[in-house]
C-alpha cells in the first residue's frame, strides 16, 4: 500500500494535463492532494508512522528490484509533504492567475514535485534516491520560473547549483555502487569491512545533500530563487523543497554512521556548517528590505539548525525542528504572497497598513515570528530544547551557544517586522482586498503552529521510544 | 478540572474576551475589573487537594509539562497575594487612566495588561522550571507591545531593548533547564531542594550561572538592569503594576526559587557562587540609589529606586526568606502607590519631571500625602511597612557578616532619603502659584486604599 501514496500525486499530475475548461487542473489537483491526504493519515495514525519494513516494487525484492523502505522519520515527512502540499495547492488554487493561459501544466508539475518528495523519502536504495531528488529539482525549477522573466533568471541559479549537486551525486552513486556492488542502503548498513572509496563516495552523496538544502556556503541559489518566484509557488515551494535532502541526509546518517560513513568528521562539520548558517542568514535577513528576501535569510538559519541536529544526530530535535520551520514558513510566506499580490504590500515599510488591512494575517506574524525565535508555547521551541540537550550531551559549548543566540538572532531581523506591523498608527479601517478563500490554508497552518507545540514534542518522542 | 488550573486560565480568558470585544467598551471594562475580583476569589477559596504534588495543564512527554502546583509554598503564595490583589487595585486605577488621558488602542492595551499579570499568576504557581520558563516568555511577550504602546520612537527603541534583554536572559535560563532536566530528570521545585547536587560537578558552575544569570535579567541586578529605566516609556499603569511589581518581582521570584529550591542552600554556600550574588546585588544597591539622586524625572527616579530594592530581596534572600518575603511584600506595596501617584500627577498637571514639581502638594493633597507617607516607608521610617521590613532585613543578617555588609542598608537608606524627600519637600513646602486640582476618585482611592492597608499591616506585625 505504501507505493499508492506518491502514486495518487502522479496520477492526478497525468489527469492535470489532461484537464479541460469544466474539469479544471485545480480541482483536479486538489482532489488528488486530498485523496493522498487521507491515504496518509487513514486509520490509527501514529500506528502508520511507526510501519516498518521493506518493499519491493512490483514484488521485485532487493538487491535486483526498487525497494521502497518505510520507517518513521521518512513516514513523517510523507504526512508532512501530504499536508503542505494539500494546503500549498489550495492557496495556490486561490491566487488568480494574470494571464488567461491555463494552468494545466503548474498543477501537474507541482503534483509531480509532490510525488517525488514523498518518493525520495521512502526510498531504500541510492539510485532511487537520485532519480526523485533529479525529478524534484526539475519540478521546482519549472515551477519557480512558471512563465515570469524574473523568476526564470532567478531560478537559473538554482538549475545550475542543482544540476552540479545531481552530477556530485551521481559521482558518489558510482563509487558506493563500484565499492560494494550493491545500492540498498539497507545492504550497504551491514558491510563488515567498508573501504576509502564507499566512504568517499558518501562524502560526495553529502555534499550533493548539502547543496540542495543550501546549507551555507552553498545557500547563494537559495535567497534570488524564493525571493522572486511567482506568487503560486510560495505554498509548497519554500517549505518542503529543502526539507527532503535534509531528512535524505538524516536517513543516511542515522543507517550509516556507525560503519560507513566516517561520522565524526561529520559530527565536527555540520554542526560547524550549521552554525555558520544561523549567524549568516540571520545577519543578512537583517540588511534585506524586501519580505521574501527576509524570510529566505530566515530559512537558511533555520535550516542552519536542521543541519547541526543531523550533525549531532538527534532525532528529535531535527525532527521537530523540520516540522516546526515548514509550517511557519509555509504560514509566513503565504502571507507574503497574500499581501504582495492583493494588497501590493512588499517591503518592511509598506507592512505600516497591515493591520488595517488584514488582522488575520497581521497575527500570523506575530505568531509565526515567535514560533521561529523559538519561545514557548510555540511548535519551535522544543526543536531548541532538544537540539541543546542533544548538543550538551557532545559535550559541544559552542554549538550550544549559537543554537541559544538564534533566538536573539531571529529577533533581530523578525522585530523590524512586527515592529511594522503593532506599532502603527490606526487610520480607519481599509477595506480588506485580500479574497477570503486565501485565509484557510493560511490560518490553518498558524493554528498548527499552536497545536504542535503542545502536542508534536510527545508525538515525535513516542516515535522515537518505539522506532 | 482542578481549581488552580481555572485560576491561572480566568485571566488567560478575561484576556482573550477583552481583545475579542470589538467596541463594547462597557462589556471590556467590566470583563476588566471582574477577571482580578474572580482570581480572587479563587485565591481566598481554595482548598488544596494535599494528594498530588502537581497538576498538569500539558504534557510535552519524557517528564516535561507544563503543571501548576496544588499547594504553593511560602514565597510563592505571597507572590500570588500581592500579584492579584494589586491587579485589582490597578485594574481600577487602569480604567480611570485610559479614560482621562483617553489613550488609544485601549482594547489592546487592556487585554495585553490582563494577559501580562495572569502569566505572572502562573509563574508564581508553576511547579515545574519549564512551566516557570513558559510563564516568564508569555509575560515577555505580552509586556514588549505594552512598554512600545505610544508608539514613538523612543517607546519602540525601549521595547526592542526591553525583548533583547529578556530574551537574552531566557536563552541563559533555558540552558540552565535543559541541564537540570538532562541530570535530575524532574524539575519540580516547589517540592524538591537541591536538584543541582545530581548535575555533574563540571557543570554545576555553569547551570548556577546560567540560571542566576537568567533570571536577574527580569530582576534588573546590575549589568543587566539597562532596560528598566528605559521601559518608563511605557504608560504609568504598566509601570505601576508590571515594572514595580509583576515583571521584576517574577525575576525576584525565580532568583528566590533558584537560590533556596534549585541550588539548594548548602551548595550555594559550599561553592562561593554566593559571593557574586551579595556583591552585584549589594552594588546594584548602592548604584542604583546614587543613580536614582541625578534623575530628574519623576518616573525614572522611581525606577532607579525601583532597580536597588530589588537588590535588596536578592540580597537578603541569600540568607534568610522571610526577611526577603517581607521586603518582597512591602516594596510592592510602597513602589505601585509611588508610581501610581506619578501617574496621577503627570495627568492632572501634565508634569513629568521632578523640578517642575514645586507646589504639588497643595493642588492634588490626597495624592500626594500618599506619595508622602510611601516615600518615609521607603526610606525605611515609620509608619509604614518598609520600617518593619528593612528592621528585619537587618536583624537576620548573620553575625560574621553584619559589619560590612549591614552598612550597605544604612547607606543606601541615607541615599533613598536623599532622593525622595527631596520630591517631599518640594512638593510641600515649595509655593507656587497654582490652585487646587479636582482628584478623581477613581485614580486616587485606589493608592489611598493600599497606603491605609500598608499603615495597618505595620501594626499587625
Amino acid at each position: 500500500m505504501i507505493f499508492a501514496i506518491p502514486l495518487s500525486f502522479f496520477v492526478g499530475a497525468v489527469f492535470c494535463i489532461l484537464a479541460n475548461k469544466k474539469i479544471t487542473a485545480k480541482k483536479i489537483a486538489i482532489t488528488f492532494a486530498l485523496i493522498n491526504f487521507a491515504l496518509c493519515f487513514q486509520g490509527n495514525f501514529v500506528n502508520n508512522l511507526l510501519a516498518k519494513g521493506s518493499f519491493g516494487l512490483g514484488g521485485w525484492t532487493p538487491p535486483y528490484g526498487i525497494e521502497f523502505f518505510a520507517e518513521p522519520i521518512g513516514l513523517t515527512f510523507v504526512c508532512l509533504v501530504s499536508m503542505i502540499g494539500f494546503f500549498g495547492l489550495m492557496y495556490a488554487g486561490a491566487i488568480p492567475s494574470k494571464s488567461k493561459q491555463n494552468n494545466n501544466l503548474f498543477f501537474a508539475l507541482t503534483l509531480f514535485l509532490l510525488g517525488a518528495l514523498q518518493a525520495i523519502s521512502l526510498s531504500g536504495d541510492l539510485f532511487n534516491i537520485y532519480v526523485w531528488l533529479e525529478l524534484s529539482s526539475i519540478c521546482a525549477f519549472a515551477i519557480m520560473g512558471y512563465r515570469t522573466k524574473e523568476g526564470a533568471f532567478a531560478t537559473f541559479n538554482y538549475l545550475l547549483a542543482a544540476g552540479v549537486a545531481g552530477v556530485i551525486f551521481l559521482l558518489g552513486t558510482g563509487l558506493v555502487y563500484g565499492a560494494s556492488g550493491t545500492l540498498n542502503l539497507a545492504q550497504i548498513s551491514t558491510l563488515p569491512n567498508p573501504g576509502q572509496s564507499i566512504s568517499s563516495g558518501f562524502a560526495l552523496i553529502i555534499t550533493s545533500l548539502l547543496i540542495k538544502m543550501a546549507l551555507t556556503p552553498f545557500h547563494f541559489w537559495l535567497p534570488d530563487a524564493y525571493g522572486n518566484s511567482p506568487t503560486k509557488t510560495l505554498g509548497v515551494i519554500p517549505a518542503i523543497v529543502t526539507k527532503a535532502p535534509a531528512i535524505i541526509l538524516f536517513k543516511i546518517a542515522l543507517q550509516l554512521h556507525q560503519n560507513q560513513i566516517n561520522w565524526i568528521a561529520f559530527e565536527f562539520f555540520l554542526p560547524l556548517m550549521g552554525a555558520g548558517a544561523v549567524i549568516y542568514g540571520s545577519l543578512m535577513a537583517v540588511k534585506q528590505a524586501k519580505l521574501k528576501k527576509i524570510l529566505a535569510y530566515s530559512s537558511i538559519a533555520q535550516l542552519g539548525l536542521v543541519a547541526i541536529g543531523i550533525g549531532i544526530l538527534d532525532v528529535k530535535g531535527t525532527l521537530i525542528q523540520i516540522i516546526a520551520h515548514s509550517v511557519v514558513k509555509f504560514s509566513l510566506f503565504c502571507s507574503v504572497g497574500a499581501l504582495e499580490h492583493f494588497a501590493n504590500i512588499k517591503t518592511i515599510d509598506e507592512l505600516k497598513s497591515t493591520f488595517q488591512k488584514s488582522p488575520i494575517l497581521s497575527w500570523v506574524f506575530i505568531i509565526c515570528g515567535f514560533s521561529l525565535a523559538g519561545i514557548p508555547p510555540f511548535a519551535g521551541f522544543f526543536a531548541k530544547y532538544y537540539l541543546v540537550v542533544s548538543s550538551l550531551e557532545k559535550n559541544n559549548f559552542f554549538i550550544v551557544a549559537v543554537i541559544l543566540l538564534s533566538s536573539l538572532l531571529t529577533a533581530g531581523y523578525f522585530l523590524k517586522i512586527l515592529e511594522n506591523i503593532v506599532f502603527t498608527k490606526y487610520t480607519k479601517k481599509l477595506k480588506s482586498l485580500i479574497p477570503k478563500t486565501i485565509y484557510f490554508p493560511i490560518v490553518f497552518n498558524c493554528s498548527l503552529v499552536i497545536i504542535f507545540g503542545i502536542f508534536l514534542p510527545k508525538l515525535i518522542s513516542a516515535l522515537e521510544g518505539l522506532a | 478540572m482542578n481549581e488552580m488550573i481555572l485560576m491561572v486560565l480566568t485571566g488567560f480568558a478575561a484576556s482573550l474576551c477583552i481583545a475579542l470585544s470589538k467596541n463594547k467598551h462597557t462589556f471590556r471594562n467590566m470583563i476588566f475589573i471582574t477577571a482580578p475580583f474572580l482570581v480572587l476569589l479563587q485565591n481566598i477559596t481554595y482548598q488544596k487537594d494535599s494528594l498530588v504534588n502537581e497538576i498538569k495543564i500539558a504534557d510535552f512527554g519524557n517528564g516535561l509539562s507544563l503543571a501548576v502546583v496544588d499547594s504553593p509554598n511560602m514565597v510563592a503564595t505571597l507572590f500570588l497575594y500581592v500579584a492579584s490583589i494589586l491587579w485589582l487595585f490597578a485594574a481600577f486605577y487602569t480604567l480611570s487612566y485610559i479614560q482621562k488621558n483617553s489613550l488609544k488602542k485601549s482594547t489592546r492595551f487592556l487585554s495585553l495588561f490582563t494577559l501580562a499579570v495572569s502569566s505572572a499568576i502562573g509563574i508564581s504557581v508553576s511547579a515545574n522550571l519549564l512551566s516557570l520558563f513558559i510563564f516568564y516568555e508569555l509575560l515577555t511577550m505580552a509586556t514588549w507591545p505594552l512598554v512600545g504602546h505610544k508608539e514613538n520612537q523612543e517607546a519602540k527603541k525601549s521595547a526592542r531593548l526591553y525583548l533583547y534583554y529578556t530574551l537574552g536572559g531566557a536563552s541563559l535560563m533555558m540552558l540552565g533547564i535543559v541541564i537540570i532536566w538532562k541530570y535530575s530528570g524532574n524539575m519540580n521545585f516547589q517540592y524538591a531542594n537541591g536538584m543541582l547536587q545530581m548535575v555533574p560537578s563540571n557543570l554545576q558552575k555553569i547551570t548556577m550561572a546560567a540560571l542566576l544569570l537568567g533570571s536577574s535579567v527580569k530582576a534588573a541586578i546590575f549589568p543587566l538592569h539597562g532596560w528598566l529605566p528605559k521601559a518608563m516609556v511605557a504608560p504609568t499603569p504598566v509601570s505601576a503594576l508590571l515594572h514595580a511589581v509583576a515583571v521584576v518581582k517574577a525575576g525576584v521570584f525565580a532568583i528566590l526559587i533558584v537560590i533556596h529550591n534549585v541550588i539548594g542552600l548548602d551548595l550555594f554556600f559550599q561553592s562561593g557562587i554566593y559571593k557574586y550574588v551579595l556583591f552585584s546585588s549589594g552594588f546594584t544597591i548602592i548604584y542604583a540609589s546614587i543613580r536614582a539622586c541625578g534623575e530628574d524625572n519623576l518616573k525614572k527616579r522611581l525606577a532607579y529606586s525601583t532597580i536597588a530594592h530589588l537588590s535588596y530581596i536578592v540580597y537578603a534572600g541569600c540568607f534568610s526568606l522571610l526577611a526577603a518575603v517581607l521586603h518582597f511584600l512591602a516594596h510592592a506595596l510602597m513602589k505601585i502607590v509611588l508610581f501610581m501617584a506619578a501617574g496621577i500627577i503627570q495627568t492632572e498637571t501634565g508634569k513629568k519631571k521632578i523640578s517642575e514639581m514645586a507646589g504639588i502638594g497643595s493642588m492634588l493633597p490626597k495624592t500626594f500625602s500618599a506619595f508622602t507617607i510611601m516615600s518615609l516607608g521607603l526610606i525605611g521610617l515609620p509608619p509604614v511597612i518598609g520600617f518593619v521590613s528593612k528592621f528585619q532585613l537587618l536583624g537576620y543578617l548573620p553575625n560574621g557578616l553584619s559589619s560590612i555588609y549591614s552598612s550597605i542598608f544604612v547607606i543606601s537608606g541615607m541615599v533613598s532619603a536623599a532622593y525622595l524627600l527631596p520630591i517631599v519637600i518640594k512638593g510641600w513646602f515649595e509655593l507656587s502659584k497654582t490652585k487646587k486640582i479636582k482628584e478623581s476618585n477613581g485614580m486616587t482611592v485606589p493608592i489611598l486604599i493600599i497606603t491605609l492597608s500598608a499603615c495597618v499591616l505595620t501594626l499587625l506585625n
